[in-house]
Protein backbone atom coordinates (compact mmCIF):
# COMPACT_ATOMS: atom_id res chain seq x y z
CA UNK A 1 0.00 0.00 0.00
CA UNK A 2 1.28 3.61 -0.60
CA UNK A 3 0.02 7.24 -0.01
CA UNK A 4 -0.10 10.32 -1.76
CA UNK A 5 3.60 11.38 -0.95
CA UNK A 6 5.00 7.85 -2.55
CA UNK A 7 2.62 8.16 -5.27
CA UNK A 8 4.23 11.48 -6.22
CA UNK A 9 8.21 10.18 -5.56
CA UNK A 10 7.04 6.96 -8.20
CA UNK A 11 5.72 9.25 -10.54
CA UNK A 12 8.80 12.21 -10.64
CA UNK A 13 11.03 9.14 -10.89
CA UNK A 14 9.55 7.74 -13.65
CA UNK A 15 9.47 10.58 -15.08
CA UNK A 16 12.94 11.88 -14.48
CA UNK A 17 11.66 15.01 -12.77
CA UNK A 18 13.72 16.91 -10.03
CA UNK A 19 12.07 16.00 -6.15
CA UNK A 20 9.30 18.23 -5.55
CA UNK A 21 8.46 19.45 -8.99
CA UNK A 22 5.09 17.92 -8.66
CA UNK A 23 4.22 19.60 -5.59
CA UNK A 24 5.47 22.90 -6.79
CA UNK A 25 2.01 23.69 -9.04
CA UNK A 26 4.08 24.19 -11.99
CA UNK A 27 1.87 21.71 -14.69
CA UNK A 28 5.11 21.98 -17.28
CA UNK A 29 6.20 18.43 -16.55
CA UNK A 30 3.13 17.33 -17.55
CA UNK A 31 4.14 16.96 -21.24
CA UNK A 32 6.24 14.22 -20.18
CA UNK A 33 3.64 11.75 -19.17
CA UNK A 34 3.30 10.43 -22.69
CA UNK A 35 2.65 7.04 -23.63
CA UNK A 36 6.52 6.21 -23.11
CA UNK A 37 6.21 8.24 -19.44
CA UNK A 38 2.75 6.04 -18.72
CA UNK A 39 5.13 2.83 -19.28
CA UNK A 40 7.52 4.13 -16.83
CA UNK A 41 5.13 4.99 -14.14
CA UNK A 42 3.48 1.77 -14.65
CA UNK A 43 6.38 -0.35 -14.43
CA UNK A 44 7.76 1.62 -10.90
CA UNK A 45 4.05 1.34 -9.63
CA UNK A 46 4.21 -2.44 -10.25
CA UNK A 47 8.11 -2.95 -8.73
CA UNK A 48 7.03 -0.74 -5.67
CA UNK A 49 3.74 -2.75 -4.62
CA UNK A 50 5.21 -6.49 -5.51
CA UNK A 51 4.08 -7.01 -8.70
CA UNK A 52 0.10 -6.15 -7.80
CA UNK A 53 -0.72 -3.50 -10.59
CA UNK A 54 -0.16 -5.98 -13.40
CA UNK A 55 -3.78 -7.21 -12.84
CA UNK A 56 -5.51 -3.98 -12.48
CA UNK A 57 -6.18 -3.47 -16.13
CA UNK A 58 -7.85 -0.17 -15.84
CA UNK A 59 -4.07 1.46 -14.86
CA UNK A 60 -3.48 1.47 -18.60
CA UNK A 61 -6.20 3.90 -19.25
CA UNK A 62 -5.27 6.18 -15.79
CA UNK A 63 -3.48 9.14 -17.02
CA UNK A 64 -3.41 11.80 -14.32
CA UNK A 65 -2.61 11.44 -10.49
CA UNK A 66 -5.73 11.47 -9.39
CA UNK A 67 -7.07 8.84 -11.63
CA UNK A 68 -4.12 6.52 -10.23
CA UNK A 69 -4.90 7.38 -7.02
CA UNK A 70 -8.51 6.39 -7.57
CA UNK A 71 -8.35 2.83 -9.19
CA UNK A 72 -5.51 2.50 -6.54
CA UNK A 73 -7.89 3.22 -3.88
CA UNK A 74 -11.01 0.97 -5.38
CA UNK A 75 -7.93 -1.86 -5.58
CA UNK A 76 -6.94 -1.38 -1.59
CA UNK A 77 -3.56 -0.06 -2.72
CA UNK A 78 -3.48 3.42 -1.41
CA UNK A 79 -4.03 4.93 1.92
CA UNK A 80 -5.58 8.38 2.50
CA UNK B 1 7.71 -34.83 -25.05
CA UNK B 2 7.24 -35.39 -28.50
CA UNK B 3 10.34 -37.46 -29.48
CA UNK B 4 11.78 -37.07 -33.03
CA UNK B 5 9.86 -34.45 -34.00
CA UNK B 6 13.19 -31.97 -35.04
CA UNK B 7 13.13 -27.97 -35.26
CA UNK B 8 16.62 -27.04 -36.66
CA UNK B 9 15.69 -26.37 -40.01
CA UNK B 10 15.14 -22.33 -40.04
CA UNK B 11 16.35 -19.27 -42.40
CA UNK B 12 14.38 -16.59 -43.07
CA UNK B 13 14.58 -13.22 -45.24
CA UNK B 14 14.65 -9.60 -44.07
CA UNK B 15 13.98 -6.79 -46.40
CA UNK B 16 16.41 -4.83 -48.19
CA UNK B 17 15.34 -1.13 -46.76
CA UNK B 18 16.92 -0.78 -43.11
CA UNK B 19 15.85 2.35 -41.20
CA UNK B 20 17.79 2.93 -38.15
CA UNK B 21 17.83 5.21 -35.17
CA UNK B 22 19.71 7.86 -36.74
CA UNK B 23 17.77 8.07 -39.67
CA UNK B 24 14.44 8.67 -37.59
CA UNK B 25 16.58 11.56 -35.80
CA UNK B 26 16.94 13.65 -38.96
CA UNK B 27 13.30 13.20 -40.18
CA UNK B 28 11.93 13.55 -36.85
CA UNK B 29 14.28 15.80 -34.49
CA UNK B 30 11.36 16.55 -31.78
CA UNK B 31 11.29 12.63 -30.86
CA UNK B 32 13.91 12.21 -28.04
CA UNK B 33 14.88 8.78 -29.88
CA UNK B 34 17.66 8.16 -27.17
CA UNK B 35 15.07 7.35 -24.77
CA UNK B 36 12.68 5.61 -27.04
CA UNK B 37 15.90 3.60 -27.79
CA UNK B 38 16.78 3.18 -23.95
CA UNK B 39 13.28 1.69 -23.83
CA UNK B 40 12.73 -0.70 -26.53
CA UNK B 41 16.77 -2.05 -27.04
CA UNK B 42 15.96 -1.57 -30.84
CA UNK B 43 18.16 0.16 -32.96
CA UNK B 44 16.70 -0.40 -36.48
CA UNK B 45 14.53 -1.79 -38.58
CA UNK B 46 13.33 -3.30 -41.77
CA UNK B 47 11.17 -2.06 -43.87
CA UNK B 48 9.46 -3.64 -47.02
CA UNK B 49 8.99 -1.95 -49.91
CA UNK B 50 5.85 -0.46 -51.12
CA UNK B 51 5.08 -3.20 -53.88
CA UNK B 52 6.52 -5.69 -51.26
CA UNK B 53 4.04 -8.14 -49.32
CA UNK B 54 4.51 -10.69 -46.51
CA UNK B 55 3.52 -13.24 -49.19
CA UNK B 56 6.56 -12.02 -51.31
CA UNK B 57 9.13 -12.03 -47.86
CA UNK B 58 7.54 -15.24 -47.17
CA UNK B 59 8.63 -17.12 -50.36
CA UNK B 60 12.21 -15.80 -50.33
CA UNK B 61 12.19 -17.34 -46.94
CA UNK B 62 10.99 -20.27 -47.66
CA UNK B 63 13.42 -20.34 -51.06
CA UNK B 64 16.69 -19.51 -48.61
CA UNK B 65 15.26 -22.46 -46.44
CA UNK B 66 15.12 -25.09 -49.34
CA UNK B 67 18.56 -23.80 -50.78
CA UNK B 68 20.06 -23.96 -47.22
CA UNK B 69 19.06 -27.39 -46.18
CA UNK B 70 18.82 -28.78 -49.45
CA UNK B 71 14.75 -29.29 -49.33
CA UNK B 72 12.71 -30.32 -52.50
CA UNK B 73 9.21 -28.47 -51.94
CA UNK B 74 7.90 -31.41 -53.51
CA UNK B 75 8.91 -33.36 -49.94
CA UNK B 76 6.42 -30.69 -48.45
CA UNK B 77 3.35 -32.55 -47.23
CA UNK B 78 1.59 -29.33 -45.41
CA UNK B 79 2.50 -25.72 -45.04
CA UNK B 80 1.49 -23.05 -42.74
CA UNK B 81 1.60 -19.48 -43.47
CA UNK B 82 1.24 -16.99 -40.67
CA UNK B 83 0.52 -13.49 -41.44
CA UNK B 84 -1.68 -10.92 -39.80
CA UNK B 85 -0.88 -8.85 -43.33
CA UNK B 86 -1.98 -11.09 -45.94
CA UNK B 87 -2.09 -10.10 -49.49
CA UNK B 88 -5.99 -10.74 -49.99
CA UNK B 89 -9.20 -11.81 -47.86
CA UNK B 90 -9.28 -14.61 -49.88
CA UNK B 91 -7.65 -16.48 -51.20
CA UNK B 92 -5.26 -17.73 -48.48
CA UNK B 93 -1.65 -16.79 -48.68
CA UNK B 94 -0.84 -20.25 -47.73
CA UNK B 95 -2.51 -21.68 -51.19
CA UNK B 96 -0.83 -19.12 -53.46
CA UNK B 97 2.36 -20.40 -52.14
CA UNK B 98 2.01 -23.73 -52.82
CA UNK B 99 2.07 -23.00 -56.46
CA UNK B 100 4.84 -20.19 -56.26
CA UNK B 101 7.04 -22.53 -54.74
CA UNK B 102 5.73 -25.21 -56.42
CA UNK B 103 5.31 -27.47 -53.98
CA UNK B 104 2.75 -30.83 -54.22
CA UNK B 105 -0.78 -30.35 -55.06
CA UNK B 106 -1.35 -33.01 -52.02
CA UNK B 107 -0.38 -30.86 -49.05
CA UNK B 108 -2.82 -29.31 -46.60
CA UNK B 109 -2.00 -25.50 -46.92
CA UNK B 110 -3.84 -23.47 -44.48
CA UNK B 111 -3.52 -19.57 -43.26
CA UNK B 112 -3.14 -18.36 -38.76
CA UNK B 113 -4.14 -15.17 -38.44
CA UNK B 114 -2.00 -14.57 -35.16
CA UNK B 115 0.33 -11.61 -33.98
CA UNK B 116 2.93 -12.54 -31.54
CA UNK B 117 1.92 -15.43 -30.34
CA UNK B 118 1.67 -16.82 -34.19
CA UNK B 119 4.84 -18.98 -34.07
CA UNK B 120 3.87 -21.30 -31.09
CA UNK B 121 0.39 -21.65 -31.79
CA UNK B 122 1.01 -22.86 -35.02
CA UNK B 123 4.00 -24.97 -34.34
CA UNK B 124 1.50 -26.56 -31.75
CA UNK B 125 -1.49 -27.48 -35.12
CA UNK B 126 2.29 -28.75 -36.79
CA UNK B 127 2.95 -31.03 -33.96
CA UNK B 128 -0.05 -32.51 -33.57
CA UNK B 129 -0.74 -33.20 -37.27
CA UNK B 130 2.75 -34.66 -37.13
CA UNK B 131 1.86 -36.42 -34.11
CA UNK B 132 -1.15 -37.75 -35.16
CA UNK B 133 0.50 -39.39 -38.44
CA UNK B 134 -1.42 -37.57 -40.85
CA UNK B 135 1.52 -35.93 -41.96
CA UNK B 136 5.38 -36.09 -41.87
CA UNK B 137 7.05 -32.62 -42.27
CA UNK B 138 5.37 -29.29 -42.29
CA UNK B 139 7.07 -25.67 -43.43
CA UNK B 140 5.45 -22.75 -41.39
CA UNK B 141 6.34 -19.76 -42.31
CA UNK B 142 5.90 -16.74 -40.75
CA UNK B 143 5.54 -13.47 -42.69
CA UNK B 144 4.73 -9.79 -41.22
CA UNK B 145 4.70 -6.17 -42.58
CA UNK B 146 3.14 -4.15 -39.61
CA UNK B 147 4.88 -1.01 -41.54
CA UNK B 148 2.14 -0.95 -44.10
CA UNK B 149 -0.11 0.32 -41.14
CA UNK B 150 2.24 2.43 -39.32
CA UNK B 151 2.25 6.36 -40.34
CA UNK B 152 4.83 8.13 -40.81
CA UNK B 153 4.35 10.42 -37.09
CA UNK B 154 3.36 7.55 -35.06
CA UNK B 155 6.41 7.61 -32.67
CA UNK B 156 5.06 4.38 -30.48
CA UNK B 157 4.85 2.01 -33.61
CA UNK B 158 7.38 3.41 -35.92
CA UNK B 159 9.93 2.75 -33.88
CA UNK B 160 9.50 -1.07 -32.55
CA UNK B 161 7.64 -2.69 -35.79
CA UNK B 162 10.08 -4.65 -38.05
CA UNK B 163 9.40 -6.04 -41.43
CA UNK B 164 10.32 -9.65 -42.12
CA UNK B 165 9.94 -13.49 -43.02
CA UNK B 166 10.65 -16.79 -41.31
CA UNK B 167 10.48 -20.48 -43.11
CA UNK B 168 11.12 -23.57 -41.04
CA UNK B 169 10.39 -27.23 -40.90
CA UNK B 170 9.38 -29.32 -38.31
CA UNK B 171 9.98 -32.82 -39.39
CA UNK B 172 10.19 -36.67 -37.98
CA UNK B 173 13.49 -37.85 -37.57
CA UNK B 174 15.53 -40.07 -35.48
CA UNK B 175 17.55 -37.34 -33.73
CA UNK B 176 16.84 -36.70 -30.19
CA UNK B 177 14.90 -33.45 -30.72
CA UNK B 178 12.02 -33.29 -29.10
CA UNK B 179 8.84 -30.64 -28.76
CA UNK B 180 7.33 -30.57 -25.21
CA UNK B 181 3.80 -30.03 -23.90
CA UNK B 182 1.88 -26.11 -25.12
CA UNK B 183 0.17 -24.19 -22.80
CA UNK B 184 -2.01 -21.68 -24.53
CA UNK B 185 -3.74 -18.71 -23.45
CA UNK B 186 -6.53 -15.53 -25.00
CA UNK B 187 -8.40 -12.95 -23.58
CA UNK B 188 -9.87 -11.40 -26.03
CA UNK B 189 -11.36 -7.77 -23.68
CA UNK B 190 -7.49 -6.92 -25.34
CA UNK B 191 -8.64 -7.24 -29.10
CA UNK B 192 -9.06 -3.26 -29.38
CA UNK B 193 -5.58 -2.66 -27.56
CA UNK B 194 -3.80 -3.85 -30.10
CA UNK B 195 -5.88 -3.38 -33.49
CA UNK B 196 -5.79 -2.31 -37.13
CA UNK B 197 -9.14 -0.83 -37.34
CA UNK B 198 -11.40 -0.61 -40.82
CA UNK B 199 -8.82 -3.67 -42.15
CA UNK B 200 -11.52 -6.23 -42.34
CA UNK B 201 -14.90 -6.69 -43.44
CA UNK B 202 -16.36 -4.60 -40.15
CA UNK B 203 -16.18 -0.56 -41.03
CA UNK B 204 -13.97 -1.13 -43.90
CA UNK B 205 -11.82 1.98 -44.30
CA UNK B 206 -9.78 3.26 -47.44
CA UNK B 207 -6.48 1.98 -47.40
CA UNK B 208 -5.06 4.67 -46.36
CA UNK B 209 -6.91 5.51 -43.48
CA UNK B 210 -6.21 2.01 -41.91
CA UNK B 211 -3.67 2.68 -38.63
CA UNK B 212 -1.75 0.26 -36.54
CA UNK B 213 -3.05 1.04 -33.39
CA UNK B 214 -1.83 -0.09 -29.58
CA UNK B 215 -2.21 0.83 -26.53
CA UNK B 216 1.38 0.31 -24.85
CA UNK B 217 0.79 0.18 -21.49
CA UNK B 218 -2.51 -2.31 -21.46
CA UNK B 219 -0.11 -4.45 -23.25
CA UNK B 220 2.56 -4.37 -20.83
CA UNK B 221 -0.06 -5.23 -17.77
CA UNK B 222 -1.16 -8.06 -19.64
CA UNK B 223 2.24 -9.40 -20.75
CA UNK B 224 3.19 -8.69 -16.91
CA UNK B 225 0.52 -10.63 -15.68
CA UNK B 226 0.23 -13.14 -17.74
CA UNK B 227 3.36 -14.41 -19.18
CA UNK B 228 4.84 -15.41 -15.96
CA UNK B 229 1.84 -17.40 -15.35
CA UNK B 230 1.94 -19.21 -18.48
CA UNK B 231 5.83 -19.90 -18.19
CA UNK B 232 5.48 -21.83 -14.95
CA UNK B 233 2.19 -23.83 -15.82
CA UNK B 234 4.60 -25.14 -19.04
CA UNK B 235 7.24 -26.04 -16.98
CA UNK B 236 5.23 -27.33 -14.91
CA UNK B 237 3.42 -29.66 -17.46
CA UNK B 238 6.59 -30.76 -18.93
CA UNK B 239 7.72 -31.50 -15.64
CA UNK B 240 10.93 -29.46 -15.67
CA UNK B 241 11.85 -26.16 -12.96
CA UNK B 242 13.49 -22.77 -14.20
CA UNK B 243 16.83 -24.29 -13.89
CA UNK B 244 16.67 -27.32 -16.38
CA UNK B 245 15.65 -24.64 -19.06
CA UNK B 246 19.30 -23.57 -20.95
CA UNK B 247 17.92 -20.68 -23.03
CA UNK B 248 14.60 -18.83 -22.59
CA UNK B 249 13.00 -16.98 -25.77
CA UNK B 250 10.67 -14.55 -25.37
CA UNK B 251 8.75 -12.92 -28.70
CA UNK B 252 11.35 -10.63 -28.88
CA UNK B 253 8.62 -7.29 -27.80
CA UNK B 254 11.04 -4.82 -26.50
CA UNK B 255 14.40 -4.46 -24.19
CA UNK B 256 11.91 -2.94 -21.17
CA UNK B 257 9.54 -5.84 -21.52
CA UNK B 258 11.84 -9.13 -21.69
CA UNK B 259 13.67 -6.93 -18.80
CA UNK B 260 10.61 -6.92 -16.51
CA UNK B 261 9.70 -10.42 -17.68
CA UNK B 262 12.49 -11.97 -16.65
CA UNK B 263 13.39 -9.99 -13.38
CA UNK B 264 9.62 -11.31 -12.09
CA UNK B 265 9.61 -14.29 -13.25
CA UNK B 266 13.39 -14.78 -11.89
CA UNK B 267 15.69 -15.15 -14.95
CA UNK B 268 18.91 -14.78 -15.29
CA UNK B 269 20.05 -12.55 -18.59
CA UNK B 270 22.40 -15.20 -19.69
CA UNK B 271 19.91 -17.66 -19.74
CA UNK B 272 17.92 -15.14 -22.33
CA UNK B 273 18.82 -14.65 -25.83
CA UNK B 274 17.37 -11.20 -27.74
CA UNK B 275 18.47 -10.08 -31.11
CA UNK B 276 16.01 -6.60 -30.50
CA UNK B 277 18.62 -4.45 -31.56
CA UNK B 278 19.59 -5.28 -34.68
CA UNK B 279 16.17 -7.00 -35.83
CA UNK B 280 13.32 -5.04 -33.95
CA UNK B 281 10.05 -6.11 -33.11
CA UNK B 282 9.19 -8.76 -36.26
CA UNK B 283 5.90 -10.20 -34.72
CA UNK B 284 5.31 -13.45 -35.48
CA UNK B 285 8.75 -13.82 -36.94
CA UNK B 286 10.66 -12.85 -33.96
CA UNK B 287 10.93 -16.46 -31.79
CA UNK B 288 12.34 -18.40 -35.14
CA UNK B 289 14.26 -15.84 -36.56
CA UNK B 290 15.83 -15.93 -32.54
CA UNK B 291 16.35 -19.22 -32.93
CA UNK B 292 18.20 -19.17 -35.87
CA UNK B 293 20.31 -16.46 -34.57
CA UNK B 294 20.70 -18.13 -30.95
CA UNK B 295 22.03 -21.38 -33.20
CA UNK B 296 24.16 -19.76 -35.18
CA UNK B 297 25.82 -17.52 -32.44
CA UNK B 298 26.55 -20.96 -30.85
CA UNK B 299 23.74 -19.94 -27.55
CA UNK B 300 21.88 -22.64 -28.51
CA UNK B 301 23.34 -26.05 -28.63
CA UNK B 302 21.90 -29.82 -29.85
CA UNK B 303 20.38 -31.60 -27.44
CA UNK B 304 19.38 -28.20 -25.12
CA UNK B 305 16.03 -27.21 -23.56
CA UNK B 306 14.38 -23.95 -25.01
CA UNK B 307 11.33 -22.31 -23.59
CA UNK B 308 9.75 -20.71 -26.32
CA UNK B 309 6.71 -18.29 -25.44
CA UNK B 310 4.72 -15.54 -27.82
CA UNK B 311 2.10 -12.89 -26.64
CA UNK B 312 0.72 -10.06 -27.84
CA UNK B 313 -2.18 -8.94 -29.88
CA UNK B 314 -5.31 -10.82 -29.24
CA UNK B 315 -4.67 -11.06 -26.49
CA UNK B 316 -2.96 -14.31 -27.42
CA UNK B 317 -0.21 -16.09 -25.77
CA UNK B 318 1.44 -19.67 -26.88
CA UNK B 319 4.27 -21.74 -24.70
CA UNK B 320 6.29 -24.82 -25.06
CA UNK B 321 9.62 -26.05 -24.70
CA UNK B 322 11.73 -28.00 -27.35
CA UNK B 323 14.95 -30.24 -27.04
CA UNK B 324 16.41 -28.63 -29.66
Amino acid sequence: MIDEKKLIEIIEKALELKKGTIISGDEDWYSLWDSLGHLSILVKLDQVLDGKCSNIKELSKATSITSIKEVLISNNLFKD
Amino acid sequence: MNKGLSLRKISYHLPKNVQTNDQLKSIHPDWDIDKVQEKTGILQRYIADKDETSLDLGFLASKNLFREFDLMPQEIEALLFISQTPDYALPSSSCILQEKLSMSNEILALDINLGCSGFVNSLAVASSLLQSKAINNCLIICAETYSKFIKQNDRTNKMIFSDAASACLLEKNNSTSAIGYFNFGCDGSGAKELIVEGSGARDNLERNHQQLYMNGPAILLFTLSQVPILLKKTLNKNGLSLKDIDLFIFHQASKLVLDLLCEKIGIEKHKTYSNLDNKGNTVSCSIPIALKDAFLENKLLPGNKVLIIGFGVGYSLGSTIIRW
